[in-house]
């Protein structure tokens, strides 16, 4: 026994104990919590280590070429149901914040006019032999929408119900000669009347008629609906004047008006089935 | 002998046919826009009436007509009672004076649709200088699109319409 412990090997094994509790007391009093000798294997092997991890995921990729195809199969058909998902949820994330955004724009003007009943509904079909942008909404006797029942987008009119069937309504835009809408610009207060032309509809523009010669109307006015008949209610936006032009077969004037609405990308409206002061 | 159950089976995929053609109308068509879509039905109304029986090119139009009215901001009834009568009087033609031909197609398309865009620019304008302009800058140029359609149309109901045991058009 006394031979053992003074064997050279008992010697070394005895400095290895005492360096590594010196490593281990020096890492505890240490701010960095390791020892002089893990930094010092750090140096000499971390390089070493990079390139053992280097080559160990090269292999794992490697080895990925000897999984049978069917694992990738199931994989692949996971991934794309979950892709069809999300794209679905997408979709009706899309649908419901745009129903959102005009909803908000409704309950603002709601807010402003508590007498308006409202009529929701979604354009469902167009006639394309149709200059005037006429368009079939659906909603209709059920619920609650009759003929001449004004249409409007915000706060914007955009037109008129000509036709109504139980379910679905034929609307008639502000465009069409046909639709007449009595009118005051908002900044001089002239009063005239909104009819479509078929050379301004070919431009996707219409004229507010009966002005004088002399009007204050200018470019750049705004043009509300003044409530004069009881079919559109008083101040719903109409287009913005472009410019004012003398009428050639009389004595007055009319201004050509830019509607504020782009009728070939509207995807639904609300139908005013009923308001304070229709039909007076 | 033509079977029965495929000449029923025909007119189902040309009533298909009408009606995927009659929604094509509410958004237009690529390239042609608006303008390709407005008379779309009357070519393959005029085409299949040219291989119907009189009862059925009516009926037909009938079809076709209403799906128009749907959509159409014109007076209800107005549109299918014209192609109907279009149907009709093709089939007639058919009968006694032309023949089953693309020219007769041609021909007949092109009638039709001359007398639709000026009953379309009239009924849509105020006054004759509207009707013109109409006429001119829209109608017309949606007569010429749909014209475009006609040989295609025909093609696709002679096919349709192609007896195989007998290799001839019923």
């Amino acid at each position: 026994m006394k031979t053992f412990f003074n064997s050279v090997p008992c010697k070394v094994i005895a400095v290895l104990l005492c360096a590594a509790i010196l490593g281990c007391a020096s890492a505890a009093a240490s701010e960095n919590a390791s020892s002089p000798v893990s930094t010092a294997l750090g140096v000499v092997f971390s390089p070493l280590k990079r390139a053992a991890a280097s080559i160990s995921n090269s292999l794992s990729d490697f080895s990925a070429y000897f999984v049978s195809s069917g694992y990738y199969r199931d994989r692949v058909e996971e991934l794309e149901g979950e892709l069809a998902s999300l794209r679905s949820q997408m979709v009706d994330y899309e649908q419901t914040r745009q129903k959102l955004e005009t909803y908000e724009q409704f309950l603002e003007l709601k807010e402003q006019n508590p007498d308006y009943t409202f009529a929701e509904g979604a354009v469902i079909a167009r006639d394309s032999a149709d200059l005037y942008y006429s368009f079939v909404l659906d909603c209709g006797e059920q619920d609650g929408v009759s003929v001449d029942d004004p249409v409007i987008f915000g706060s914007y009119l955009a037109g008129v119900v000509k036709e109504v069937r139980s379910s679905s309504c034929v609307v008639k835009t502000f465009l069409d000669p046909s639709v007449n809408v009595s009118a005051y610009e908002v900044r001089s207060r002239e009063e005239g009347y909104v009819s479509g032309n078929t050379s301004l509809a070919l431009a996707g523009q219409c004229r507010l008629s009966g002005l004088q010669r002399d009007t204050a109307v200018s470019a750049g006015g705004i043009v509300c609906t003044s409530g004069v008949g009881g079919i559109y209610p008083r101040d719903l936006i109409i287009g913005t004047v472009n410019e004012v032009v003398d009428e050639t077969v009389d004595i007055s004037a009319y201004a050509v008006l830019e509607p504020g609405i782009d009728f070939g990308e509207l995807t639904d409206a609300f139908v005013l089935i009923d308001f304070a002061g229709k039909g007076e | 002998m033509f079977p029965e159950k495929r000449r029923w089976t025909v007119r189902l995929c040309v009533l298909l046919l009408l009606a995927v053609t009659a929604l094509l109308r509410s958004g237009g068509l690529p390239f042609f826009g608006s303008i390709g879509g407005a008379f779309l039905v009357v070519p393959l109304l005029i085409c299949l009436s040219l291989f119907e029986t009189e009862l059925a090119s009516v009926l037909f139009g009938l079809a076709a007509g209403a799906l128009w009215d749907y959509s159409s901001a014109l007076p209800d009834g107005w549109m299918t009672l014209f192609c109907g009568v279009a149907g009709f009087l093709c089939a007639v033609s058919v009968r006694f004076f032309i023949r089953r031909k693309l020219t007769s197609a041609l021909v007949g398309s092109a009638l039709f649709l001359a007398v639709v865009s000026l009953l379309f620019s009239f009924s849509a304008s105020q006054g004759l200088a509207d009707a013109n302009i109409l006429f001119l800058y829209y109608y017309l140029p949606c007569a010429v699109c749909a014209m475009c359609f006609v040989p295609i149309d025909f093609y696709i109901v002679k096919k349709l319409y192609r007896d195989r045991n007998e290799d001839k058009v019923i």
